[in-house]
């Protein structure tokens, strides 16, 4: 395989969106490949095998989730979905049907590029995983099991592990209330979202010390920040 | 309820006829059937009476009686036979009596005509003229027959005994006459306060209702069955001012065109036309015109089932009070209107010239920022250092989340009004809704110290995290905008009788008292236009309108030291009611 830059569709009807996103990305190492309308989208996704999709979820001549149904059917490229605020369920479905992550329009370039990054890096990674994980002064060892800030050793119980196992596995990117529930409580626990919050509170607690390591999505789920690593407490 | 009337059984059957009614329970005590021969029976007369419908009486204590129901043949002329079969009775009594007292006391033969009185009196006491007449007419046979010589037939041998005939007659004549006259006006006196206190409640409905179409229904309703006629109601249209149909009893909704002739001449010239009136004599209908001391409302139009009979005077008396106390009525509900209308114009306004204002003073303001930073970048951006082009940019940035911030809120006040909110409760962690609130806002918050004191076993709540983390968001952008920079903002939470209490305390300049009742208006800003913050005068609108949505409420106050204003939201705790 060349060595060549990420190739990113971007599926917005919107020129002035085009236009600066356009202007954005490529100073960041992305190439561009643009597209307004679903039925382009699938066509070019077909054409140019982008790495990854950045798609707006309201388009001119059909929805976004039949261009994510679409392109579930023939690949696992990283989705970013475009929606608005008070769309929860927009954001909720997007997911559900395979979309990676999602960033609220008006958005910041900083955070767009960050969803991206993440989106492309789980894409990479779901091969193997490293054996120790860092996020800011967090450090998990995934084989001994055993959770630092910085040098202090936190006490985790097996729940509150398993919560920041699977969003640690899923680092960078949203995770819905869904998928938690299903991984830490079992399938039978879906609706259950009051667990996650009094569990989510208690880990957030011990965590104290990074406050902006673990995300709320509201309505949607949670989040854990990829912080540079660091050592200092 | 109570009902006047003569008779008891009478009233109540006439009460249940005009209402429809289809059953009658009644109560039977237990009395001797002497009693009841004496005395009669209101069970009884019920039941005899009831026509089509069905009465069952029930016995008030002891041993339950089966119930009966009894259907008998509609009402014929009441008890005419009974009182004739009644009235021959005593006569035959009176006869046998006065044989038994000749027998014993033959020199009383003379005087026994007298005794013949008594069964004419009686009758004509307790059944009127005719029965009385009659009675009279038998008992003058029977004395003649029995008593009279030559014995046993009905020739008068002696003139004397004429006298005590035509005595007779005469008597049962004028205690007949007096008895009908005093039972007609019992019977008239008896039917007038019926109407009376059928008026009486009709005023009292109307009172009740505020609707123009109720009012007209309950009129037309009124006005038929008190006339036993069909009755149309017309009222000019709001527009085009012609009359039309508004409501008829029972329901008509089209007049022929003669009728519409009649009608609208009546409500042109203010005076009767139609059936029976001096104008379009021809018509099926008699239309009048509906009038209050403001002038014409509407006609009404009345069809007998018999069309040429003619109103009597009395009934004439019961339409025009009936048709007034409508008409009064059509007109109180037209002045509601109209200042219920006067009222949402100005209000209207009001909110329109707020609206304007705000959209024109806070929505430009942010814009202008933008433009001119632009501007200075674009013509020159060379001539400044990366410091300054900083600056720009972040004013840039800053004034476009503001006015992000402004629309959010101009589109959350009109999802709001629109009922388009689409709530969604869910389980939430207080903790988590003021962290992305305060992440939302991390830049307008980051002159001022935000100190969060929430305890860390707190309840869960059950919002919609959306609505619930927008409200916390507007709370705090409206202490960020009115508190001075460095001063400090604070979060509390303590849960209270079912619910979490939210504070949100802030060290500015309070809310002026005169302010307090409006700060929750659309468009209400506390200051005059120029001395103001930026604001669209929605945030907290917004802010109660959201949490509302979910069960929750938000009040404000100001500190009890007097230094800034203090806004309480309370969620509701999940899992309790």
């Amino acid at each position: 395989m060349t060595h060549r830059l990420p190739r990113i569709l971007i599926v917005d009807d919107e020129p002035q969106i085009q236009r600066f996103l356009r202007a954005g990305l490529p100073p960041h190492g992305y190439e561009c490949v643009e597209a307004a309308t679903a039925a382009q989208a699938i066509k070019l996704f077909d054409h140019e095998r982008p790495d990854a999709v950045i798609l707006d979820l309201g388009l001119p001549d059909a929805d976004g989730f039949a261009v994510i149904e679409k392109i579930r059917a023939a690949a696992l490229t990283p989705i970013v979905v475009l929606s608005a605020r008070s769309d929860v369920e927009g954001k909720v479905k997007a997911l559900e049907m395979g979309a990676d992550d999602f960033v609220t329009k008006p958005f910041d370039m900083a955070e767009l590029l960050a969803r991206l990054k993440a989106a492309l890096r789980h894409g990479l990674q779901t091969t193997g995983e490293a054996p120790v994980f860092q996020s800011g002064t967090l450090s998990m060892d995934l084989v001994n099991r055993r959770v630092k800030l910085g040098e202090t050793e936190v006490h985790l119980s097996p729940k509150e592990y398993s919560l920041l196992r699977f969003l640690v596995s899923h680092a960078g990117k949203v995770v819905t209330h869904r998928q938690l529930l299903t991984e830490v409580w079992g399938p039978a626990h879906v609706e259950d979202v009051q667990y996650l919050r009094v569990l989510m509170r208690q880990l957030r607690q011990k965590l104290e010390p990074m406050p902006n390591l673990l995300v709320t999505e509201p309505g949607v789920g949670y989040r854990l920040q990829l912080l540079p690593p660091s050592t200092g407490v | 309820m109570t009902l006047p009337g003569r008779d008891i059984a009478e009233t109540v059957l006439d009460y249940a006829r005009k209402n429809n009614v289809t059953q009658i329970l009644i109560g039977k005590s237990e009395r001797s059937r002497w009693f009841e021969l004496l005395h009669g029976s209101v069970v009884r007369d019920l039941m005899r009476m009831s026509g089509a419908i069905s009465v069952t009486a029930v016995l008030a204590e002891g041993d339950t009686m089966a119930p009966k129901s009894v259907r008998t043949v509609p009402r014929a002329a009441p008890g005419a036979w009974r009182d004739y079969g009644l009235s021959s009775l005593a006569v035959a009594i009176t006869a046998g009596l006065a044989w038994a007292l000749i027998a014993i006391l033959p020199q009383a033969l003379g005087s026994i005509d007298l005794l013949f009185l008594v069964p004419v009196l009686l009758s004509a006491v307790s059944f009127g003229l005719r029965p009385a007449l009659f009675t009279a007419f038998i008992a003058g046979l029977t004395y003649n027959f029995f008593f009279l010589p030559p014995l046993y037939n009905f020739t008068i041998a002696d003139p004397n005994n004429f006298l005590s005939f035509a005595v007779l007659l005469l008597v049962a004549v004028t205690a007949g006459n007096l008895t009908a006259r005093v039972r007609d006006q019992a019977d008239l006196a008896s039917a007038r306060a019926a109407i009376a206190s059928e008026l009486f409640r009709f005023t009292g409905k109307l009172a009740a209702i505020a609707r123009l179409d109720d009012i007209l229904w309950a009129g037309a309703y009124q006005i038929s069955s008190m006339l036993k006629a069909n009755v149309v109601v017309l009222l000019p249209d709001a527009k085009t001012r012609r009359l039309e149909i508004r409501v008829g009893y029972p329901p008509e909704d089209e007049l022929d065109a003669q009728d519409l002739a009649a009608a609208t001449w009546s409500w042109e010239r203010g005076k009767p036309a139609g059936r029976n009136s001096e104008t379009l004599p021809g018509t099926k209908r008699l239309f009048l015109p509906m009038r209050t001391g403001e002038g014409l409302v509407g006609v009404i139009g009345l069809q007998r089932a018999d069309e040429k009979a003619l109103l009597t005077p009395e009934e004439r008396r019961l339409l025009d009070s009936l048709i007034d106390q409508t008409a009064l009525a059509i007109e109180r509900s037209e002045l509601v209107e109209r200042v219920d209308e006067a009222q949402v114009h100005l209000e209207a306004d009001k909110l329109r010239v707020a609206m304007l204002t705000s959209l024109s003073h806070d929505l430009r303001t942010p814009l202008a920022s933008i433009l001119g930073a632009t501007t200075t970048l674009l013509n020159g951006g060379e001539l400044y250092d990366a410091g300054r082009t900083n600056e720009l940019l972040s004013t840039i940035r800053d004034e476009a989340e503001r006015l992000d911030r402004f629309v959010g809120n101009l589109l959350d006040m009109s999802r709001l009004e629109a009922g388009a909110l689409g709530v969604r409760t869910e389980v939430s962690d207080l903790g988590e809704l003021v962290d992305v609130a305060r992440k939302r806002l991390t830049r307008p918050l980051a002159e001022h110290h935000v100190v969060v004191d929430i305890p860390p076993d707190l309840p869960t709540v059950s919002v919609d995290s959306l609505l619930a983390e927008q409200a916390l968001v507007n709370l705090l952008d409206n202490a960020a905008k009115y508190a001075p920079a460095g001063s400090t903002i604070r979060i509390g939470a303590r849960p209270r009788g079912g619910k979490l209490r939210v504070t949100v305390t802030d060290e500015g300049p309070g809310i002026p008292p005169e302010a307090l009742p409006h700060i929750f208006d659309k468009f209400y800003r506390a200051k005059a236009a120029d001395s103001r913050v930026a604001g669209t005068g929605l945030g907290l609108a917004v802010a109660r309108g959201f949490v509302e949505a979910f069960g929750g409420s938000l009040e404000a106050a100001n500190r009890a030291d007097g230094r800034g204003a203090v806004l309480t939201l309370s969620l509701p705790i999940s899992g309790s009611p």
